[in-house]
């Protein structure tokens, strides 16, 4: 097993936060905003909270969350998430002055200290982490090109924080009832294509599974570099129950999701 | 000021609660939330003669009342343990209990053996309910021939208190106990997880890669009470219970039915400070309720004569 992440993530901490915004995004997609100071100025983009879905075992395990945008000044996270389950399903009824129980910032977050142009790519509610990651880039004189797919129209949400950003993502939807039709990859192959873009360009991804193999698959086409967030089922989030492993790319051992990512770069782990 | 301490077997512990192996990794992971020398002692995860990458993924998936896990004893192998994670241990200031596994008597000893010739370790926890024995593909936890073997061969190699930690997946816990006290086991720690499944409907999958996992969380407290209640009254050695204690209350119940102390598990995942709270608790609980030591609770649950005993 391999024991030591290359960067040491900042010291967790564990707390009841006050939830002071509450939003439906559309009918799957909720975004709330907590008052986290402590949480806010640790996190950097691509690490994520364990949040605790009620107070009582049932549902019992904590559930992890990207972090959506996080400002350190005014002391306050967010997280964008999509209402699959009972646990979600609770979340999503947490009401302004309502506390939250949650475990963070954790895990290995997106590396953008050499990166010039960058390419992100997001499927569905993988956009959270993306946001925090394009408002960090916005901050330094990069190249920024967002695509994001949505199932369909009525998924598509968020934009207009990528616009606070100046950022017009290029939107794909599998029905094609919103923006380019299909999947967000191909909307990315064409543009690495036509673009003629270089090795040196960054491709950062969220989202399915078979998306982020894609995305790997046009990585190492093009000479690029890759690196992507993964979501698996977690228990502890802290490295201790080894829980969220996933093969190493070597397919030999194995990498701690909470721990030795949930960033993982190209050919680190096998999708 | 109640009284916590409890002795098991001459070893002296603060207090009853410890944390259970495979829920706490190597206490490191937990330094952030828990100020570790409040506890009466720590259990490391299981650790092997060689380092194991553990069970293809999904190993943990939700179910009602608890969890399953199929982690398959991921860990760093003794001689990592000894460097990396043994000098962290040593520091903590509470008892440190190295949980062990293997897949042959040997491999047992061999990891015994090699702890032995290291400062800082208080006790070895004998994890018997895990993979199957080399030369014959039983479950060598679940026989009690098997279990008096293995316990007796690891005797040799150790004058540590030996904790054998017994499966509740058989038909009677009391003959495993029965037979690892023969052997010479010093304490017994009850339960293991329970073998559990949870399929997909839509992908008619199961959830977990190796099918099974092993079930805890709070619904198996209920369980793991019987069980010591039922190895209490088969030995007379200490007992650990362990199995879905989340809070003080719980501890009192491990304690009433004849355990001696606990082990916390899976509430460390869903929080990471539960056992030092759970120390904090108990000693307010035993305030409240006049108890001067929690030693006195041992064993004192209140049986009516008439009552039907595993009817």
């Amino acid at each position: 097993m391999k024991t030591d992440p290359v960067l040491k993530p900042p010291k967790p901490v564990i707390g009841q936060y006050p939830v002071v915004e509450q939003t439906w995004l559309n009918e799957a997609y909720f975004k709330i905003r907590i008052l986290a100071d402590d949480i806010a100025e640790k996190a950097s983009p691509g690490q994520f909270v364990n949040v605790r879905p009620g107070q009582t075992y049932d549902p019992l395990l904590r559930r992890p969350f990207s972090i959506y945008l996080a400002d350190p000044e005014e002391g306050w996270i967010e997280l964008v998430i999509k209402q699959v389950g009972r646990g979600t399903e609770l979340l999503s009824r947490l009401r302004v002055g309502d506390q939250i129980d949650m475990l963070g910032p954790l895990g290995r977050g997106f590396d953008i200290e050499t990166v010039e142009t960058a390419i992100l790519a997001g499927g569905g509610v993988g956009l959270a982490p993306l946001v925090f990651l394009a408002r960090e880039l916005s901050l330094f004189p990069k190249e920024i090109y967002f695509f994001q797919g949505f199932q369909s129209k009525a998924d598509v949400c968020c934009l207009e924080d990528l616009a606070a950003l100046n950022i017009a993502p290029v939107v794909t939807t599998d029905d094609g009832s919103f923006g380019r039709k299909g999947f967000v990859t191909e909307a990315v192959k064409d543009f690495i294509k036509d673009r003629n873009v270089q090795s040196g360009t960054e491709l950062f991804a969220c989202g399915p599974e078979p998306m982020l193999k894609e995305i790997c698959n046009i990585v190492d086409f093009y000479h690029l570099t890759g690196q992507f967030s993964l979501e698996t089922r977690m228990a502890c989030g802290i490295g201790a129950c080894m829980g969220c492993a996933v093969p190493a790319f070597d397919g030999e051992d194995y990498r701690l999701v909470c721990r030795d990512g949930p960033v993982f770069r190209n050919r680190e782990v096998l999708l | 000021m109640v009284d916590l301490s409890i002795t098991l077997a001459g070893l002296k512990l603060k207090n009853p609660v410890l944390t259970a192996s495979g829920t706490f990794g190597y206490a490191e992971e937990y330094a952030d939330f828990v100020n570790l020398s409040r506890l009466g002692g720590v259990v490391t995860k299981s650790i092997t003669k060689e380092p194991r990458a553990g069970n293809p993924p999904l190993r943990v998936t939700e179910v009602p009342g608890g969890m399953l896990n199929s982690i398959g004893l991921a860990n760093v192998g003794v001689e990592a343990f000894v460097k990396d994670k043994l000098p962290f241990l040593r520091k903590t200031r509470t008892r440190v209990i190295v949980n062990i596994a293997g897949n042959s008597v040997e491999d047992y000893a061999a990891v015994v053996a090699r702890l032995d010739q290291e400062e800082g370790i208080d006790a070895y926890e004998i994890n018997l309910s895990c993979p199957n024995v080399k030369e014959g593909g039983l479950t060598f936890g679940k026989n009690p021939a098997e279990v008096f073997r293995m316990t007796q061969h690891i005797r040799l190699h150790t004058k540590r208190p030996l904790i054998v930690k017994l499966t509740p997946n058989v038909t009677s816990i009391g003959d495993l106990a029965q037979a690892a006290v023969d052997g010479g086991a010093d304490i017994l720690s009850a339960i293991n997880t329970v073998v559990g499944m949870a399929v997909d409907v839509k992908t008619r999958k199961p959830i977990l890669g190796k099918i099974t996992g092993g079930f805890s969380g709070p619904a198996l407290k209920s369980i793991a009470l019987a069980k010591v209640f039922e190895v209490a009254r088969r030995v007379t050695v200490p007992i650990i219970g362990v199995g879905g204690i989340f809070s003080a209350e719980d501890v009192l119940e491990f304690l009433l039915v004849g355990a001696h102390a606990v082990q916390i598990g899976t509430a460390n995942f869903i929080d990471p400070a539960v056992s030092e709270t759970i120390v904090n608790d108990l000693q307010t609980l035993c305030e409240d309720q006049g108890i001067e030591a929690v030693k006195d609770l041992i064993g004192r649950l209140e049986i009516q004569e008439r009552a039907v005993l595993f009817g």
